[in-house]
């Protein structure tokens, strides 16, 4: 009695983990590799002054969420906070480095929590 | 028994009314266009000053609404009638529509006799493929002979298919089609200054179609049935974009008009694929994006591309024109890192 009392809870246990390391696993993919193409296209293209369109970025990587994350988590909030790639500092306009977290209610009382940062630069 | 065809015109007015709409497009209300003559000298038997009235018609519009008034002196005998003729082009043998009476002779006519003229003519724009002549005015009764007509013309319009290149000097116009007028010249005209037979990528890596800005000179609105970017995609580096019978890919694009101007643009917005460079002509599920983007990392498939301008049945004429387009490829001031002199990079901030 005790042997299947053990193992109906190894089983449930397992299974939580399993979903808890597939949900983790999803958004780590859909965050850390990103395609630079929402950064890239987020650049105006008449200026040779480089910079970040703010809004567009939002637009661009929010949509780009929207369409996976959510077979992951039961909700997620996004901060941008766009910095001067030199020293790190915020920036209002014409800024070149946005750094994006991403917070998501994983399981229970968990969120993830992932930063991630994204900056125009010399070749 | 003779008319003294001394015909002084105090006044004259005629109005056309095309009955559904004009030019391209329909289901529009009424246009309806008037002509208010001046008063002719005594020495001009016949004289006629009006505005003009545009065209072109829509084919399918139902008929035509034809007034025509006019006020004569001088008529001494009763032989006399008023008479309207529409035809077929100039061929008075070939009449769609045919209207006479004789004028009752009275006291009145010693003063001067007043002519009111007004018929719908079904159907009549059907024919406008072929032009249409108006014809009204006094006419003599014993061989229907106008003595003074005001004769109008409705010219067919001239469908032509040009190469924009021979027209960077001198401007492609088309004079008086399609539209009812008096003695003024009503031209359409084009001029293709800055037209090439080549496009830059930009040095983002989109391409542009800043140089394909040609003048219009028209007194109305421009329209035009259709304008597309086509592709010949024999490396497959468009896949998001449809097909066309022809099997090239294509976009469609936007002409715009801005008073002597008109400029050739892509789409406010169309899509992106994120992880492979693909464009689509909409941006629902994809990252939006402003400017056409090439694909990455494809250089020499890019310039033996072939991509043809093509724009259909624009302006009042309907006039097309298809050009041929090669592309060059500058080294890219943004883009990949690869490739370009500068480019975002990224990574976990710990």
């Amino acid at each position: 009695m005790i042997m299947i009392f053990i193992s109906v809870i190894l089983m449930t246990c397992s299974t939580l983990l399993f979903s808890y390391s597939f949900r983790i696993n999803g958004i780590n993919r859909l965050i850390i590799n990103a395609p630079l193409t929402i950064f890239e296209t987020s650049v105006p293209s008449y200026l040779e002054e480089l910079y970040f369109n703010k809004n567009q970025i939002k637009e661009s990587y929010s949509n780009y969420l929207n369409k996976s994350i959510k077979n992951y988590c039961n909700s997620y909030e996004i901060y941008y906070r766009f910095f001067y790639p030199n020293d790190n500092s915020t920036c209002e306009d014409y800024c070149q480095g946005v750094e994006i977290s991403v917070e998501a209610d994983i399981f229970l009382f968990y969120k993830y929590n992932r930063t991630m940062f994204y900056l125009i630069t010399e070749s | 028994m003779k008319v003294l065809p001394i015909v002084t015109i105090s006044f004259l007015s005629i109005s056309l009314i095309a009955a559904t709409t004009l030019g391209i497009g329909g289901g529009m209300t009424r246009p309806s266009y008037s002509f208010i003559s001046s008063i002719p000298t005594p020495q001009t038997k016949y004289t006629f000053y009006s505005s003009t009235l545009y065209g072109p018609y829509n084919k399918t519009t139902k008929d035509l609404d034809i007034e025509c008034s006019y006020t004569y002196h001088g008529l001494t005998r009763n032989n006399a009638c008023d008479r309207l003729l529409v035809f077929v082009g100039e061929d008075e043998e070939h009449t769609l529509y045919k209207y006479e009476t004789h004028i009752n002779v009275n006291t009145t006519i010693l003063d001067g006799h007043y002519a009111y003229i007004s018929k719908s003519i079904p159907n009549i724009l059907y024919y406008i493929d072929y032009g249409i002549t108006i014809k009204c005015g006094v006419c003599s009764n014993n061989d229907w002979q106008f003595y003074s007509p005001l004769i109008k013309h409705i010219y067919p319009i001239k469908q032509e298919n040009i190469n924009p290149l021979n027209y960077k000097k001198e401007p492609y116009e088309i004079k008086n089609r399609s539209f009812y007028m008096n003695d003024t010249e009503v031209i359409e005209s084009f001029k293709f200054t800055s037209f090439q037979d080549y496009i830059y990528s930009s040095i983002f890596g989109t391409i542009e179609l800043t140089d394909f800005v040609f003048d219009y000179l028209y007194p109305l609105d421009f329209k035009y049935k259709s304008a597309r970017l086509l592709i010949d995609d024999k490396y497959n580096l468009f896949p998001g974009l449809n097909l066309n019978n022809s099997n090239y890919r294509y976009i469609d694009l936007l002409l715009k008009r801005e008073s002597d101007k008109v400029s050739i643009n892509f789409p406010p917005y169309m899509g992106l694929d994120e992880n492979h460079y693909i464009m689509y002509p909409y941006y629902v599920g994809h990252t939006k994006v402003s400017k056409f983007y090439l694909p990455k990392n494809h250089k020499v498939e890019l310039e033996s591309t072939s991509f043809i301008l093509e724009v259909n049945e624009m302006g009042a004429n309907k006039t097309s024109f298809s050009l041929p387009l090669k592309l060059y490829l500058d080294s890219f001031f943004f883009g990949d890192c690869e490739n370009a002199d500068y480019c975002v990079i990224g990574g976990i901030r710990r």
